[in-house]
């Protein structure tokens, strides 16, 4: 089996991207205002 | 490959302004590209601009759509705040644009097209699913800003990968590899990552203005959340990193025999110059020089008028040698098995040389791990585009090739001027013909067989730059697709097991930026569209936005590059660069654009 290419994307570009934005509050933990729409809301609790 | 084949080079010679003819049999790789009518790159921007209003209207106005995304693009999970730009919107667009200029077939058309979106569904749905379950567990979303920008760069690389398995390109090669220096590569830029957050993470935790304002910016890879502060923090820290690690380099005095080979193409109206050049260098270079010029399927005096410069040169010996079938990798491989010396110089007969030029170049030898040395060509500066050459060179050479070098990442020495170990260049099986990026090519492989790849910015050396628009688009066509090119020979340092930072990072984020070039265009025209047409009350995009990453960015990486390699006077050049940066990304998606499509049978025997 080849190594995927686009392992390139999760492995380096989305955790870098994640950790920032989790650091510096743009992403959120608890306490969330999500606007969502009618497709979401349909898979959500 | 046939090199007779190439039907473009016959009949059609364009010459430059001063009246030797640039374009040559490795212009356009038979098989490999089609020839490009002026048109194509505009039809597909109106095709564009049509299906944005198209899909920009049916999610503001229509109401099911409205209801179901009030995101106001097609976002399938939670998230806060709002966008600026609807990306995946703009990504889509794109797609159906490219993909009906893309190939001959209507069917080959139709089949990119599904595959292109099929795999962007999928990636971005990837993206939204991990957003819903870290809701779901943990209460965890990201904002809006985010999930677009990942989306842009998501969308980026999805074409440029798919780019690679659609487009006819060249077989793949065995890659030689060694881990010397790669875990050690891995290392390094890892905690240049981590410093780098930490960097932007500080100085957002600031609550500047500035900072705040520029975020609200959330333009592709220009600016916004993380890319913003981010991306350009990681480059500085390897910047800083790559110039220290130069300075402490113990330097010592080397001057071997060294053999310069020069192909030369139709190029009587220069090669006296350029051989004059070398010989003012080799007068202050201790070693002995010996030159050898290739001329390659010339159809002027360029034998002549080569043989004449070299019995007036004084410090040097040389020869020219015949090689009639044209293809400049044909003429550098005879070059090379000509060469007798452990060290072998190239140069395009278009370059000239500084006095202290090979001196400066050939020290870096003394380290038993270098296999290949590049430099800084600066531009003549009496063409219409040297300003804005020079702060792009400045900027690349001089700042992104450093960056590079500190984590042993660098890919390409440009032909102009690069010196080998002669014995490294035939280990990697010698320049490919019938390519764009033989140069890039011949680097990345000695620097994966193990051996350091110096991009040293003093050594600094008079390249031309093209005089006629015409000209530039045919050289940054070629430059453009030799990405791709280079990927598809040597996919196995991308797609094998082995702890390649060129193959599994630096490459893939050339691809990514590729794309992202090919696209700034269009996306200045998305802008454009989502401000002008204002389907979105919600919408944060502003002119100046759009503006500051058009042009504010550039601008601001241009003054810095030139400020950091000392060069005040440069700065000048400002305005035209900010110009040819545009220009530049309109030419990218020309060179795209060329990219043949592989007939279906020749990618499955490619895939295997």
């Amino acid at each position: 089996m080849r190594y995927p290419l686009w392992a390139f994307l999760f492995l380096f570009m989305l955790p870098p991207f994640a950790v920032h934005a989790l650091l510096t509050g743009k992403a959120e933990v608890a306490s969330v205002r999500a606007n969502q729409g009618v497709i979401v809301s349909a898979m959500l609790p | 490959m046939s090199l007779s084949s190439s039907s473009v080079t016959e009949g059609t010679q364009p010459s430059a302004a001063g009246g030797h003819q640039y374009w040559s049999v490795d212009s356009a790789p038979a098989r490999l590209t089609r020839s490009l009518p002026l048109w194509s790159a505009p039809l597909v921007l109106v095709i564009f601009s049509v299906m944005s209003v198209i899909l920009l209207f049916a999610i503001n106005r229509v109401p099911v759509l409205a209801q179901a995304f009030p995101n106001r693009d097609f976002v399938f999970s939670p998230y806060i705040g709002t966008h600026s730009v609807p990306l995946r919107i703009f990504i889509v667009s794109f797609y159906v644009a490219f993909s009906t200029m893309f190939g001959s077939t209507l069917r080959g058309k139709i089949r990119f097209f599904l595959e292109l979106l099929l795999y962007y569904v999928l990636v971005v749905g990837a993206l939204d699913a991990i957003n819903i379950v870290g809701y779901r567990l943990a209460g965890f979303v990201y904002s809006l800003h985010v999930i677009e920008i990942l989306s842009g760069l998501i969308g980026f690389f999805v074409f440029s990968a798919k780019l690679l398995d659609h487009g006819s390109m060249p077989a793949r090669a065995d890659a030689p590899f060694n881990r010397r220096y790669k875990l050690a590569s891995l290392v390094r830029l890892t905690i240049a990552v981590a410093l780098s957050i930490a960097i932007a993470v500080g100085v957002d935790r600031m609550d500047l203005p500035l900072v705040l304002d520029l975020r609200n910016v959330a333009l592709l890879g220009g600016t916004g959340p993380g890319v913003f502060l981010f991306l350009p923090t990681l480059f500085f820290v390897l910047y800083v990193d790559g110039t220290l690690q130069a300075i402490l380099r113990r330097r010592s005095a080397f001057a071997p025999p060294v053999t310069v080979i020069v192909p030369a193409h139709n190029e009587a109206h220069v090669i006296a110059r350029t051989i004059g050049a070398i010989d003012a260098a080799a007068a202050v270079y201790d070693g002995k020089v010996e030159v050898i010029v290739l001329n390659n399927a010339s159809s002027d005096e360029t034998i002549a008028v080569a043989s004449a410069a070299l019995s007036d040169a004084r410090h040097l010996t040389g020869r020219v040698i015949d090689v009639p079938t044209p293809g400049k990798a044909l003429a550098l491989n005879r070059g090379i098995a000509e060469t007798a010396t452990e060290f072998v110089i190239r140069i395009d007969a278009d370059t000239q040389v500084q006095p202290e030029t090979i001196a400066r170049a050939m020290r870096h030898f003394s380290r038993a791990d270098v296999g290949v040395v590049g430099g800084m060509p600066i531009a003549p500066g009496d063409g219409p585009f040297d300003r804005a050459r020079t702060l792009e060179v400045l900027l690349k050479h001089g700042y992104y090739q450093v960056a590079y070098g500190a984590f042993d990442g660098t890919i390409g020495v440009p032909g102009m001027f690069a010196g080998y170990r002669t014995a490294l260049v035939r280990d990697v099986g010698g320049f490919v013909q019938g390519m764009n990026g033989e140069d890039t090519d011949v680097s990345l492989r000695i620097g994966e067989l193990g051996n350091r790849v110096v991009s040293d910015p003093s050594v600094v050396y008079v390249s031309e730059v093209p005089k006629t628009y015409k000209h530039l688009r045919e050289q940054r066509m070629r430059w453009f697709r030799s990405v791709y090119h280079v990927s598809a020979r040597n996919r196995t340092y991308l797609d094998s097991w082995d702890l390649s930072v060129r193959g599994k990072v630096v490459l893939p984020f050339m691809l990514l930026n590729s794309a992202r070039r090919a696209m700034t265009v269009p996306l200045a025209i998305f802008g454009a569209l989502h401000l002008l047409l204002a389907f979105d009350p919600t919408g944060t995009l502003t002119g100046q936005a759009v503006l500051a990453v058009l042009l504010g960015a550039p601008a601001l990486m241009g003054a810095f590059a030139a400020l950091a390699n000392g060069r005040v006077g440069a700065l000048i050049g400002l305005p035209e660069y900010v110009g040819f940066r545009l220009l530049r990304s309109y030419l990218t998606l020309e060179s795209v654009l060329s990219i043949a499509a592989a007939p279906s049978a020749a990618r499955e025997s490619r895939d295997r």
